[in-house]
């Protein structure tokens, strides 16, 4: 499956950004996964050098070696969802509309579209350390309605999208200002 | 004569093939939600492609370091001080 049949794209239509979360947020997960990964070793040398028995024992040298398969077996599954997880959150801006796919864990994802003459108001915020140095931030896009907003988390360029969302909205409303829908009507 | 019974070294190794199944099911998930939602770039065939072979890698590890192993010893005798007669 490509972009365009996930958001269903429209003939009219053009993908003006594909955004995703910035890289170096899935550093803390890549880092857990690297710390997981020494605790077998870790065990291993202290059951060596406390019970050197348990890794030439008949029953338990085996018990212990499924035991730290199943458990790294067990993290970079682990490690998958999480990327699977960072990975897949995304947000689509074309000339007509904004589509936000969240997934959340295995089992969830949400889908929700948002009208770009229909926004009412564009913020982006850059805060923290590693944002301001590496440029990455959210951008939150509400409607009239305050029910109704998008947050873009931690995308590359916060300043940049906002800007050109206020643009992309600017241009969408002449086709959807009341004057523009009557002529539409009548052409039709 | 007192009930007893024995958990064998085999026990182990069953549970541990299903629960790989049970991760394999898992990984097998992730991989449709990546195209399912059009993901497929370098970045998750990258991850894809490493957590596919460390898996094979560890499996293949795991059986080259049990492969003299004999499965049917015992590991836990449990003997009860009375008898169902």
């Amino acid at each position: 499956m490509d972009i365009q049949h996930l958001i269903k794209q429209k003939p009219y239509e053009r993908i003006i950004h594909v955004l995703r979360r910035h890289p170096l947020t899935f550093f803390p997960e890549l880092l857990l996964f690297v710390v997981l990964a020494f605790v077998p070793v870790v065990l291993g040398f202290l059951a060596n050098a406390t019970f050197p028995i348990i890794l030439t024992h008949a029953v338990w040298f085996p018990i212990f070696i499924l035991g730290s398969s199943a458990y790294y077996i067990a993290i970079l599954v682990f490690f998958f969802t999480q990327f699977i997880d960072f990975y897949l959150d995304m947000w689509v801006v074309t000339n007509d509309r904004i589509i936000d796919v969240e997934q959340f864990g295995l089992f969830a994802r949400t889908i929700s579209e948002l009208d770009l003459f229909r926004i009412q108001d564009v913020t982006s915020d850059v805060h923290g350390f590693f944002h301001t140095l590496f440029k990455f931030g959210d951008v939150t896009v509400k409607t009239a309605s305050d029910n109704k907003s998008i947050v873009f988390r931690n995308v590359k360029g916060p300043n940049k999208i906002r800007e050109d969302l206020i643009t992309l909205s600017h241009e969408d409303r002449k086709y959807h200002s009341p004057d523009t829908e009557d002529a539409l009507v009548d052409n039709s | 004569m007192p009930l007893s019974f024995s958990i064998p070294l085999y026990l182990f190794l069953i549970i541990y093939l299903v629960f790989f199944a049970i991760v394999a099911i898992f990984v097998a998930i992730n991989i449709y939600h990546i195209f399912l939602s059009a993901s497929f770039h370098l970045p998750s065939l990258v991850i894809t492609v490493f957590v596919l072979s460390s898996q094979l890698l560890i499996i293949l590890v795991t059986f080259y370091l049990l492969r003299d192993v004999s499965w049917g010893e015992t590991v836990f005798t449990f003997s009860l001080p009375f008898s169902f007669q």
